[in-house]
């Protein structure tokens, strides 16, 4: 099976110049073999893409195995040093609990000192060049903070590609929006968003206390906290300052 | 640049490769911070960073590059914080992203562009194989494995049994796709 063969090489880039022209030739005159070549591509590249998301979820695995802690020196201090430096705790944590008592803040301030839209990983834009396709374009609404235009374009290439992303960044920009029911009915179902589940938890939680209902604030918070989920330790300072 | 971590980082050996992520992270984070970005955003980054490195390794770039892989994966994540903080409209000064001595060569593959429609229909068919299957296609498909290599590679018994297995595999997944399509 010549055929076959020539495809192959092609595929694992290993054709020699006088199978290249073989292989030009049939890809200009037989449109099976133009399908079949299509088809491989794509094989291809599903392959690398896959490869790689499993390869990140490694790496993440690797992250919940062992905190990221790092090695801090250990430097030995003459016991009055200790003394001072414990005296100045006590201060700090004296005038915190002063701050802390007399300041009112509301669910909503801490909703707005937390929150920002989670920034685009899904899809690199390149300054400069035109918005090509629609994926690209709305990418570009959500970083110049078009949410509008973003939302309707995410609704548009959900429904087209199905990718769980598209629901999640819909969410940002609906908390943008101010459309917080619309956001918290998404990211209550944290199993439809595929990579990002582990993220929507912060944002949910920060969308409750949007709505003030701090109560449901608090108790994702504390799962985030218990799970180390993304931003488990802002997780941790957001509760303290609820409490 | 030292051949035994190239090897490790383009093995399937997790531990090897969990060694090598947690040898340089907690360095990487320190030195990004002064960027203005926080952990969590630089664990991100690091970890994309590395994904870049491991496609370098398994691509065989790494083994002609001179300096030593650390500097490999800091001139990588040194691209992508910067970026990183240009998108969040963050003041970088111009001195502080210098490269060093050994980065000129850095060359990385931008994560794989978008998937069609086509393509994205054809992950959720490809998710839905065997293991095996997926196995010999990510071999031969993109790590470009040579038969004879994937043998080896995955412990089949013999080159017949891989070229069977990977045309098995090729036609289930076309006959998933062409069922879709007619329900």
């Amino acid at each position: 099976m010549r055929r076959a063969y020539l495809l192959d090489r092609h595929i694992q880039g290993r054709l020699t110049p006088k199978e290249q022209a073989e292989f030009d030739r049939l890809l200009e005159t037989d449109a099976t073999f133009r399908d079949e070549v299509s088809f491989a591509e794509d094989v291809q590249k599903v392959a690398e893409v896959e490869a790689d998301a499993n390869f990140l979820s490694m790496l993440k695995e690797f992250e919940k195995e062992e905190p990221i802690d790092e090695e801090k020196p250990v430097i030995k201090l003459p016991r009055y040093r200790w003394m001072a430096i414990a005296a100045s705790f006590v201060i700090l944590l004296g005038l915190s609990i002063y701050f802390v008592l007399n300041a009112e803040t509301s669910p909503e301030d801490l909703f707005a000192e937390h929150f920002e839209p989670y920034r685009n990983v899904v899809h690199p834009i390149t300054r400069g060049k035109p918005a090509e396709d629609e994926k690209t374009q709305a990418f570009l609404a959500y970083q110049n903070e078009e949410y509008d235009n973003a939302i309707t374009l995410f609704d548009k290439l959900y429904e087209q590609e199905g990718q769980p992303y598209y629901l999640f960044y819909k969410a940002n920009a609906l908390l943008e929006l101010n459309s917080n029911d619309e956001a918290i009915a998404i990211l209550q179902k944290s199993d439809q968003l595929g990579e990002f589940a582990d993220r929507s938890a912060w944002y949910l939680a920060l969308a409750y206390l949007k709505v003030e209902d701090t109560e449901k604030a608090k108790e994702h918070l504390q799962q985030i906290v218990g799970a180390q989920k993304y931003n488990h330790v802002k997780a941790a300072e957001l509760l303290q300052q609820l409490d | 640049m030292d051949h035994t971590d190239v090897k490790d980082l383009a093995s399937d050996d997790r531990l090897k490769i969990k060694a090598l992520y947690n040898s340089f992270k907690a360095e990487f984070i320190g030195f990004g911070r002064r960027y203005g970005l926080t952990d969590d955003e630089l664990k991100d980054v690091y970890q994309e960073s590395f994904l870049a490195l491991r496609k370098q390794a398994l691509n065989g770039k790494l083994f002609q590059v001179k300096s030593s892989l650390k500097t490999y994966l800091f001139g990588i994540g040194k691209h992508k914080i910067y970026d990183m903080a240009k998108e969040k409209k963050l003041h970088v000064p111009y001195d502080a992203m210098q490269w060093q001595e050994g980065e000129e060569d850095i060359e990385f593959s931008e994560p794989p562009s978008m998937l069609t429609p086509q393509q994205a229909l054809l992950r959720e068919h490809f998710n839905n194989l065997g293991k095996k299957c997926q196995e010999v296609l990510t071999l031969f498909y993109y790590r470009g494995l040579s038969i004879a290599e994937i043998v080896v590679h995955a412990g089949y018994a013999s080159e017949n049994v891989v070229k069977a297995q990977k045309s098995r595999c090729m036609k289930s997944l076309k006959e998933k796709i062409r069922n879709a399509a007619i329900a």
